[in-house]
Order: structure tokens, then C-alpha cells, then sequence
């Protein structure tokens, strides 16, 4: 009577272990991030009169979302800092050099979260490392869930956006201080594509 | 680009060099051309480097190595520079001048191109690179440093100003200000150097080779690796002071005479402007004209 309540037990135990993990796998949604419907963008103060808009062309990352785990969330996102373009070469020459970004010192610009929860309906917030001229802050983003589903070609995809402002002497990016203003507000806009 | 930073960058460094350079002038009065003091002349360049960078750029947390721009290693870099500067003057020794350069233009390559040794070059290409710098760019040192002192390069602190002035300008069309900034703090000093040569005090001025090769040397290893700069706009200015030199001794001229100097200075000059216009003519054209 034991032998066949403790394997009654353990078979109950064993399925309840294989759902949870089923459960888990088949919640978790991996996606890798579409360069092509991606964007970094950014927007600086020149001269105290207008902004100065900017993007990163060169976007790649991998995206993990859980309907019912936000510790099963994860973003983490690597951009090449020298695919910067402010729609002008010689600017571009000049921030990819060592007065801004010194792309050959520090080629990558990375985010890693470390939280990433829903906070209601479609809204989230993640918050993780920024890693940005080699020097990694923590930064917090408020994202959008703009949607998620098919696509034409019979693959899923989901899409984020968000808007969060760095100082940029924060990051050792401190050159031209009367022309170019201290904070960068940054949105990025991504698009994952299921794995 | 701030004209307001660029005075800054170049008139509180060279007051501050004058005030070293008038100070070792008072010490040295009865005794112009020899002793430890003279040696001494050395400290009048990093002076007005590390004030002017200490001024213009905060400090970055040394704590965080890897995160500092390999450009601001080039101030402990001129420190350390300094230090041994001090050192070869009380120990006057050639090998020891030699063994301390190498050793500083090495431990300074090492760690303001770590970049690279990290994600580019192979050990033995990591090796062969800093190596090749270190000997490379001591040699060279000598080699400027043995013509400038020979007499046989009369005005040699002109030839240095020359080079500051021309390699500043390379660096601002290879849009790199920051690395203009930092040429015009060293200009400065050779500036100051230059005032004291004109005034006879040339064994002071001649304090310049002993920091002012490595500063020029760490920019162009630093517009070269960093600034994406074509190999021949670092090695123009290189050779500009051994062409004066060479040009110098050419003309036969008298050791110290006004035609050797000014000879040598054309000839440096000559070498420095085909860099600028050749930099000029190859600078990346903005589509749509004017500043950005």
C-alpha cells in the first residue's frame, strides 16, 4: 500500500514538475531583435536653440517575455557605437572620434536588464545596465508594448518603445558643453522576431 | 569649435610655463649654460601641458581604468614623463634617458591602446605593436633631440612650434578638436621655450626635448589609432623637425647662424603646410556646407 501511494505520490510530483517546466518553456517567448524595424534614436540641444537629432543604424539583441513570470523577462541589447548617423559625414566623423563617443576605445554600447515587470496593461518597466563610452550606469525605461503577432511570412513579433534621458558627462562624454547640452533624450523602438 | 576654449586652452597653459621658466631663469642667472638647474628646463613643457589639461578636462574616475579615454592617459603619462625628466637631470646618463623613455613610451602605449590588445590584435601583434612603438618612437626621440642639441639646428624650438602649430591643424581636419586642444597646451610650452631661446637661453629651452617628443608622440598615437587619421598625416610632422635639420646642415651654414635656422625652419615648415593642404584636400566634404 505504501509502494503504490509513494509512486502515486512521485508520479503526481514528477507531472506536476514536467507541466511547470512545459509551462514555463511554452510561456516564454524568445525573440531576437530585427535590426532593419529597430531604432535608437536620439535628440541633443544644439546651441540652446533647437534639437539635434541622431540614430544608431546597427542594432541587435535578444528579447525573453513571460505572461506570468516577470523574473523570466529579459532585454539586452548591443549597439555598434560607430553606425552612428546625424545625417551629416563630417559630424559623424567627429562624434564616432575621441571628443564623444571614441567608437574604436569603446565599439559597443549595451544595455543589459535586470528587472523588466509589467506594471499595467501594456505598459513595463525595465531597468538594468547601461553601458555607454565604457562607463555602465543603471538606468530605468518606461516601455510601451505597442503589440504583438503574426507576421506575413509565418512568424511572430512583438514591438517595445521607450523614452529615457542620460546626462552625457555622466558617461565621460563631456566635449562641446556650451554647444551641445548636457542631456540626451534617447527612444528606442524594437522589434523582436521570434526564435 | 570655441574659440573662448581654445584661448584657454593655450594662454593659461603658457602662463603657467612662464612662470617656471622665469623662475629657472632667477636660479640660474650666474650660471646660464650648465648645472643641475639648466636641466631642469624639462619641467617647462609638462608644466604647461598638465595645466592646461588639468584646466580643460575634468578628471575621469581612475578607478574605473577601463572606461578612460586612452587621451587622458596621456597626462599621468606626461607626469610620469616629468618625473623622469628630474631623474635623467641629476643623473645625467644617455642610457638612462633611453631606458626611462622607452620604458614610459611603452607603459603609455600599453594602456592607452588596451582597446585594442583586447579586441583587435593578437598577442603577438599586441607585442610587436608596442614594441614597435616603444623603440621606434624612442629612436626617433633621440634622433630629434641629438640634431636639436647639436647646434647644428639653430632655432630648434621655431622647428617645435611649427610642428604643434601644423599638427594642430591635421588634427582639427581629421575632426578631432580635443587632440587640437592638447597640442596648443604643449604649444604653449614651446612657445615659452622659444621666448627663452630667443633671449639666449638655449640650454633652458632646450628643456623641451625632454617631454615634448612624448606629448607629440602620444597625440599622434592617439589620432592615429583613435581619430581614424591616414598613417601619413602622424608621420608628416615626425619627420618635419629632421627635415629642418637635415636642411640645415645642408646649406653649410655656420653652426648658430641666422641662415641655418632659418633654412631649417623653412624647411620644416615646408613639410608641415604639404601635410595640412594634403589633410585639407582629403578632409571628409560636408554635404551641406558651412559648420555642423
Amino acid at each position: 500500500m505504501k509502494t503504490i501511494a509513494a509512486l502515486t505520490l512521485s508520479s503526481f510530483a514528477a507531472a506536476g514538475l514536467f507541466a511547470g517546466s512545459t509551462g514555463n518553456v511554452a510561456e516564454t517567448q524568445n525573440y531576437s531583435i530585427d535590426n532593419s524595424h529597430s531604432a535608437v534614436i536620439f535628440r541633443i540641444k544644439h546651441l540652446g536653440v533647437s534639437y539635434c537629432y541622431g540614430r544608431f543604424n546597427e542594432i541587435e539583441g535578444r528579447l525573453s517575455l513571460s505572461d506570468s513570470d516577470d523574473s523570466a523577462n529579459r532585454l539586452e541589447i548591443k549597439i555598434k557605437a560607430a553606425s552612428i548617423d546625424s545625417n551629416d559625414k563630417q559630424r559623424d566623423d567627429h562624434l564616432r572620434g575621441p571628443d564623444f563617443f571614441n567608437v574604436k576605445q569603446f565599439p559597443e554600447i549595451t544595455f543589459k536588464s535586470k528587472t523588466f515587470k509589467k506594471t499595467a496593461g501594456s505598459k513595463y518597466m525595465v531597468t538594468g545596465d547601461l553601458t555607454l563610452h565604457g562607463v555602465t550606469k543603471s538606468v530605468s525605461v518606461d516601455l510601451d508594448h505597442v503589440g504583438s503577432g503574426k507576421d506575413p511570412w509565418g512568424g511572430e513579433r512583438t514591438g517595445f518603445e521607450g523614452t529615457f534621458e542620460v546626462k552625457r558627462s555622466e558617461y565621460g562624454i563631456s566635449y562641446m558643453p556650451g554647444g551641445l547640452g548636457e542631456d540626451v533624450r534617447i527612444t528606442v523602438s524594437l522589434e523582436g522576431v521570434k526564435k | 569649435m570655441d574659440s573662448k576654449l581654445l584661448i584657454e586652452s593655450a594662454a593659461i597653459p603658457t602662463g603657467a610655463a612662464a612662470v617656471v621658466a622665469a623662475l629657472l631663469m632667477w636660479i640660474t642667472r650666474r650660471r646660464p649654460d650648465a648645472g643641475l638647474a639648466v636641466r631642469l628646463g624639462v619641467l617647462i613643457a609638462p608644466m604647461a601641458y598638465l595645466t592646461g589639461h588639468l584646466n580643460r578636462f575634468p578628471s575621469p574616475d581612475w578607478s574605473n581604468w577601463q572606461a578612460v579615454d586612452a587621451w587622458q592617459w596621456l597626462a599621468p603619462g606626461v607626469a610620469v614623463m616629468a618625473l623622469a625628466g628630474i631623474v635623467g637631470a641629476v643623473w645625467n646618463r644617455v642610457w638612462l634617458r633611453l631606458a626611462l623613455r622607452t620604458l614610459v613610451i611603452a607603459g603609455f602605449a600599453a594602456i592607452s591602446l588596451q582597446s585594442f590588445i583586447r579586441y583587435t590584435w593578437t598577442p603577438t601583434e599586441a607585442m610587436s605593436w608596442i614594441a614597435g612603438i616603444a623603440i621606434g618612437g624612442t629612436v626617433w626621440w633621440q634622433l630629434v633631440e641629438t640634431a636639436g642639441r647639436s647646434g647644428k639646428t639653430q632655432w630648434f624650438a621655431l622647428q617645435w612650434l611649427i610642428v604643434a602649430v601644423g599638427s594642430g591643424a591635421i588634427f582639427l581636419l581629421s575632426q578631432s578638436a580635443r587632440l587640437l586642444e592638447m597640442t596648443m597646451m604643449l604649444g604653449a610650452g614651446i612657445g615659452v621655450s622659444l621666448v627663452l631661446q630667443a633671449i639666449g637661453r638655449r640650454q633652458l629651452a632646450a628643456g623641451l626635448y625632454g617631454v615634448a617628443p612624448f606629448v607629440m608622440l602620444g597625440l599622434w598615437l592617439n589620432g592615429y589609432f583613435y581619430a581614424d587619421m591616414a598613417w601619413w598625416r602622424v608621420v608628416a610632422p615626425a619627420i618635419a623637425p629632421l627635415a629642418g635639420t637635415v636642411a640645415g646642415m645642408c646649406v653649410g651654414a655656420r653652426r648658430r647662424s641666422w641662415l641655418n635656422g632659418m633654412v631649417g625652419a623653412i624647411a620644416c615648415a615646408a613639410v608641415m603646410a604639404g601635410a595640412v593642404i594634403a589633410a585639407k584636400l582629403t578632409e571628409t566634404p560636408n554635404p551641406y556646407g558651412g559648420g555642423y
